[in-house]
């Protein structure tokens, strides 16, 4: 029994002795992308257009852009009309106690309006009757009309019961009122009149007015937009600075391009019935290096007059200004090829700059608006000389060494390019505090499509590249410290004839179809 | 200590680990009719083996160690289109008590017996061990197809109450279970075909995976029973006796009450690669709402399942004991229920130099493999008996054998 008990004992020593790992080889492949990149989506999104079977860049963007609701602002304006008498006064039924004409100051800023129509807005109306019967409200706005017909309300504002008005409210909707703001002179601005007339119930008791007795009524203009106004908008000045900002090329690390020659124009256009004048403060653009170069010209810092715009409603006119930069009035050409990522467009611009000369027939429509919009137009022909753009992703991949791993591999990026441009990529692997553990260069280049031959399908010229990125294992035993990769890209047009860096045309339709495979091996084990 | 040395008293050492966990095939099966009042027998052991896969493979898997390309080539051609791999460890130990007459006009005693049994069973294609063990580089241009594998895999553990026929030694048990571990996977169609440039992957799939989503030591009960029947006939010429055995073990159902994670997918996925609006911007793939698993056509559930338990029933000629012949026959076959294991036949001689002394020879077909070779030793001392046995006697020399086996048995008598 002794024998077996220590059989046994040894047996379980070497049944719990911990087992080696089982490790093999084993070689995998799969893609990884499929994608074509192309200038098409940016045909119909104003940044391109064709012109004689090439790209042309065909920008268009508002900088800035005014309408009625921004210029013309009616604030919550509540009318108040209490009426109380000095001494007490008998009233017999059916009597009229107060008929009284008021002229109100709607308590609009910076702007003398004269006339307006209302595309939205409420009246909350409320009358309050401290009398002992009921009282007949009648309450007229003589200036406030719709389709012809004057705004007039009739309420009938029951009794007081002891300290308590008898209180009647309404609300009114004024969409497509039209509101006459010259006040009981007929000269003025900003005024609106009222007629109020109070009478005591005809079937009612005869009663006595106190003193104390105040009959009321509240109009409050509420939430008002209007469609139409005129009178004179004042001596407005706006003046800011806008930026743009042009994302793709935040990426460009270093290199030259060389620009075709172009044109970029700021179109004013003015929809309002007011004279003005505007100016360029400055244009600047700053590149990806901290570069800054500000467009020069005669366009800059001068004043320029904006007229008037013409006709009304649906003849509305505005006035068009084109203040154009060009090769040969400024340095449109370095500007653009400074490559900047931020734009900064700064502006002046000024109403009735000579004081109300309409006789306040400043008129603005439902369509009117000033706006400013910058367009740029020149072929898409493109000189690079090295042109490096860098973009940085963030990536975490862990693989535990005492597990299944990728233990060696290679990225393959197969591309067919139709444009006249060749690249040379390396990726940098960075680990958190962005120090570079390992570069890995493109085994080739992505050939220019000078360098390729005639595709039947495309009628483009398409080079086909494949570059391969080699994972070692050196790189793989690091890349859990990895935490971004970035893809640096050095840009070349060169002419593969004349070996030179030359501006080259992109053909419309170009396109970069690429397919980026892995092919791993992997250490398994179990 | 030489490595090769080391590996053989390892497996050893499991096999007489699983002894006493456990109950296991011992060949041959011998039959000793001497009255007895009182018996334990401890046995166990394991045993695996494939049509196709060599040892080299396997006992790496076992033991651990860096399976070279060599190594892998050496298997692959060996596959066919259709084969087997699979392996037992079992064992038990069991108390027989003839003395106590269980009913008093029958000569009925009763046993107890626990034990631990791990079946593992795979019916494959060549191309799964090829995917397996080079990855899918060099099917480019083909089609993988694993259409038809079969897999399942059981642990468990299991309690016994049964009655003994004292003269016969038949018997039969109740026997609980606890399953401990239990996955199966189906895959009736499976085909991965890529094009030569490796540019596009289309995979056609129909089939289930079944797995335990809990960790839980007891995820499942089972109710089954174990039969031991022998039966004389007369044999040869002479008016001799021998017995033919039936035996089944293990035959039952088990309810899995923890629940299984069941996937199930009957689909066809074309990948080309992704775009790069799938990898970057706001409609990126990898978004916290979407599932891979969805993309791909496959349906997680959670389940509750019954299933069969991995039993097996065993007819044949055993060997007997008692018998003054020196050399005597023995042989038979094992089925069990599922595809991935074979009708199992075998067949061999016993020779007893000795009354105290049993050595034989025997060879065996089917199961998870094919043709395999066995040899045992039996020694009684007393009222100890001892036996060792391996079905497959390659596997102890050669590393291009498919499996490897050892077998023990310690039986005490009074």
């Amino acid at each position: 029994m002794k024998r077996i008990i220590v059989f046994l004992v040894v047996s379980l020593v070497f049944a719990s002795c911990k087992k080696e790992q089982t490790i093999w080889e084993s070689d995998w492949s799969t893609p990884l992308i499929s994608d074509t990149l192309s200038l098409d989506k940016l045909v119909n999104d104003s940044t391109f257009s064709e012109n004689a079977g090439f790209y042309q860049l065909d920008l268009n963007r508002t900088l800035f852009d005014l309408n009625i609701s921004e210029l013309i602002s009616i604030p919550d304006t509540t009318l108040k009309n209490t009426f109380t008498f000095a001494a007490s006064l008998p009233v017999n039924a059916g009597t009229d106690f107060v008929n009284a004409i008021e002229e109100n100051d709607m308590n609009i800023q910076d702007v003398q309006l004269k006339n307006i129509i209302l595309k939205s807005g409420f009246i909350d109306i409320k009358v309050q009757n401290p009398l002992p019967t009921i009282a007949i409200f009648t309450f007229n706005l003589p200036g406030v009309t719709k389709n012809g017909s004057t705004f007039s309300k009739i309420y009938y504002a029951p009794a007081a019961i002891g300290a308590v008005d008898g209180v009647v409210t309404e609300t009114i909707d004024l969409t497509g009122y039209q509101i006459d703001l010259t006040g009981i002179s007929g000269g003025d601005f900003n005024l609106l009149r009222s007629q109020i007339n109070v009478k005591s119930d005809p079937a009612g008791p005869n009663i006595t007015i106190t003193p104390s007795d105040i009959t009321r009524i509240d109009a409050t203009f509420r939430d008002v937009k209007v469609n139409y106004a005129r009178g004179y908008f004042g001596n407005k000045i706006i003046s800011d600075t806008t930026e743009v900002l042009i994302d793709a090329l935040d990426a460009v690390a270093s290199g030259t391009a060389d620009l075709p020659a172009s044109v970029i124009q700021f179109h004013i256009e003015n929809g309002i019935k007011v004279s003005g004048q505007a100016r360029f403060e400055n244009v600047s653009n700053e590149n990806s290096a901290g570069n800054v170069l500000t467009l020069s010209g005669p366009n800059i810092g001068t004043n320029f007059n904006m007229d008037a715009a013409t006709g009304s409603w649906s003849t509305l006119t505005p006035s068009q200004k084109v203040i154009e930069f060009n090769s040969t009035n400024s340095n449109i050409e370095a500007y653009l090829e400074n490559l900047g990522k931020k734009h900064k467009v700064g502006y002046t611009m000024q109403m009735n700059p000579w004081g109300n000369v309409s006789g306040s027939w400043d008129e603005v429509f439902p369509n009117s608006k000033l706006s400013i919009r910058m367009t740029a137009t020149m072929p898409l022909a493109i000189g690079l000389d090295n042109l490096q753009l860098r973009d940085t992703f963030a990536i975490s991949l862990v693989q535990d060494p005492e597990k299944t791993r990728v233990k060696s591999g290679e990225l393959i990026l197969q591309a067919s390019n139709s444009f006249p441009i060749s690249g040379e990529i390396t990726l940098h692997l960075l680990d958190e505090n962005g120090a570079i553990l390992h570069s890995i260069v493109g085994s080739s280049i992505l050939q220019s499509s000078l360098t390729g031959s005639l595709d039947a399908n495309t009628a483009l010229l398409v080079a086909n590249s494949e570059l391969r990125f080699v994972l070692s294992e050196a790189v793989l035993n690091d890349i859990n410290s990895v935490q971004s990769v970035i893809v640096d890209t050095r840009f070349n047009s060169i002419n593969p004839i004349t070996n030179l860096v030359e501006q080259q045309s992109i053909p419309f339709g170009a396109f970069l179809a690429i397919k980026l495979k892995t092919k791993f091996t992997t250490e398994n084990k179990f | 200590m030489q490595k090769n040395k080391l590996n053989k008293l390892i497996l050893l050492a499991v096999a007489f680990a699983s002894v006493f966990s456990a109950n296991a095939q011992l060949l041959p099966i011998s039959y000793d009719t001497t009255e007895i009042s009182h018996e334990i027998i401890i046995d166990g052991g394991v045993d695996y083996y494939s049509t196709a896969i060599e040892k080299d493979i396997t006992s790496k898997f076992i033991r651990g160690g860096v399976i070279t390309n060599d190594i892998k080539d050496n298997s692959f051609a060996k596959h066919g289109a259709i084969n087997r791999f699979g392996g037992i460890g079992a064992g038990s130990i069991e108390y027989r008590n003839y003395k106590t007459k269980i009913f008093k006009k029958k000569n009925w005693g009763f046993l107890v017996k626990g034990g631990y049994n791990a079946f593992f069973g795979m019916l494959y294609s060549k191309d799964l061990f090829g995917i397996a063990m080079y990855g899918n580089e060099r099917y480019r241009g083909e089609t993988i197809d694993i259409s038809g594998t079969n897999m399942s895999f059981m642990a468990y553990q299991k309690l016994g109450f049964g009655l003994i026929d004292a003269k016969t030694k038949s018997n039969i048990s109740f026997n609980f279970y606890n399953i401990s571990n239990r996955t199966s996977a189906q895959l009736r169609t499976f085909e991965l075909t890529q094009d030569l440039a490796g540019d596009n992957i289309e995979i056609v799939m129909d089939g289930s995976v079944e797995l335990s989503s809990s960790k839980k030591f007891n995820q499942g009960i089972g109710f089954g029973v174990d039969l031991d029947f022998k039966i004389p006939i007369q044999w040869g010429k002479d008016d001799n006796t021998a017995y033919i055995q039936f035996q089944a073990q293990n035959v039952g159902f088990a309810y899995m009450y923890e629940k299984q994670q069941v996937y199930t997918f009957d689909t066809t996925f074309t990948f080309s690669g992704l775009n790069l609006d799938q990898l970057v911007g706001d409609n990126a793939l990898f978004g916290d709402s979407i599932s891979v698993l969805d993309s791909l056509g496959i349906r997680s559930t959670e389940k509750n399942r019954t299933v069969l338990l991995p039993g097996f029933i065993q007819i044949g000629k055993i060997v007997d004991a008692l018998s003054p012949k020196k050399l005597q026959s023995f042989f038979g076959m094992r089925l069990y229920p599922t595809l991935i294991y074979s009708p199992f036949i075998y067949a061999g001689l016993d020779f007893k130099p000795k009354k105290w002394l049993h050595l034989g020879i025997n060879a065996s077909y089917g199961g998870f493999g094919k043709l395999k070779g066995g040899i045992y030793a039996s020694v009684r001392f007393s009222d100890y008996s001892i036996g060792i046995a391996t079905e497959n006697v390659v596997g102890f020399v050669s590393k291009k054998a498919n499996g490897e086996s050892l077998f023990i048995k310690l039986r005490w008598a009074i």
